[in-house]
């Protein structure tokens, strides 16, 4: 049967969505059982959201008209049509 | 841009070479960046790449231990592996409240910021350059299994925090 250690370690590493589907049932079983980790998983759940939400305020801040992306000293306009060397892999 | 950068960078030197390097590259491209369907993104995509680059180089080949996840352990857990008493977070704080009130957004971040430099560095990869688990294993030097002590030990931590300063402010 799995316990409280096992149960937070699964959840926390993220390894529980990829488990076998005994791993998963049994975490489901565990969590039922046990108020501490039902609580757990709420607070886990609720530090997603925080992170989401600081994640998403991290990025709105590197808006480029905001006036955060500056050309460096020294360089050289941009001409329209200048070949990118090093865009974003999978970047817009 | 530098804030950001600090996030994953120290010292400051180094994050501000890596926005130097960013702007650089934002610059060269600034026809694209005005056609970008979302600018932000587009930013965000360049500085994460440079971010990466630098922490790829000096990360990659080090051997930095982890600290043990028994101490840890040990204080949450009992022998038989159920939480030690007054460790179960069933009495914590309301998250829900505290996120309308601002509350929780703050503690996270005190609490990131108190995590040992090579959790920090797993967690901060993984929440907010979205870095997916085989880049992060790669640009770090992480075996898998490394990785998923990082995030575990990271979460719990966390939650060990967010408890502490729950109880706090309830004296």
């Amino acid at each position: 049967m799995m316990n409280c250690r096992e149960y937070v370690y699964l959840l926390t590493s993220e390894q529980l969505p990829q488990s076998d589907t005994l791993t998963r049932m049994q975490s489901v079983g565990h969590r039922y059982l046990c108020r501490n980790c039902r609580a757990f998983t709420l607070q886990h759940q609720a530090l997603d959201q925080a992170l989401q939400v600081s994640r998403q305020g991290l990025i709105e801040s590197l808006h480029p008209q905001r006036g955060l992306v500056v050309a460096p000293e020294g360089t050289p306009a941009p001409t329209a049509g200048s070949a990118p060397s090093d865009a974003p892999p999978s970047g817009p | 841009m530098l804030r950001f950068a600090r996030l994953h960078l120290q010292p400051d030197e180094e994050a501000e070479d890596a926005v130097q390097d960013a702007s650089v590259v934002l610059w060269a491209q600034a026809a694209r960046l005005a056609q970008a369907d979302d600018p932000q993104r587009y930013v965000f995509g360049v500085l994460k790449n440079k971010i990466t680059d630098r922490l790829r180089q000096r990360y990659r080949h080090s051997h930095e231990e982890l600290p043990a996840e028994d101490a840890l352990d040990a204080v949450l857990f009992k022998e038989n592996g159920h939480w030690a008493e007054g460790m179960g977070p069933a009495q914590v704080h309301n998250p829900e409240r505290l996120m309308a009130q601002g509350q929780f957004l703050e503690r996270v971040d005190w609490c990131v910021q108190k995590l040992p430099p090579k959790i920090a560095r797993v967690f901060s990869m993984k929440e907010f350059l979205e870095c997916e688990a085989a880049e992060i294993c790669d640009v770090l030097g992480l075996s898998k299994a490394d990785y998923w002590q990082c995030l575990s030990r990271a979460r719990k931590q966390l939650q060990l925090c967010l408890h502490q300063q729950g109880l706090e402010n309830q004296r």
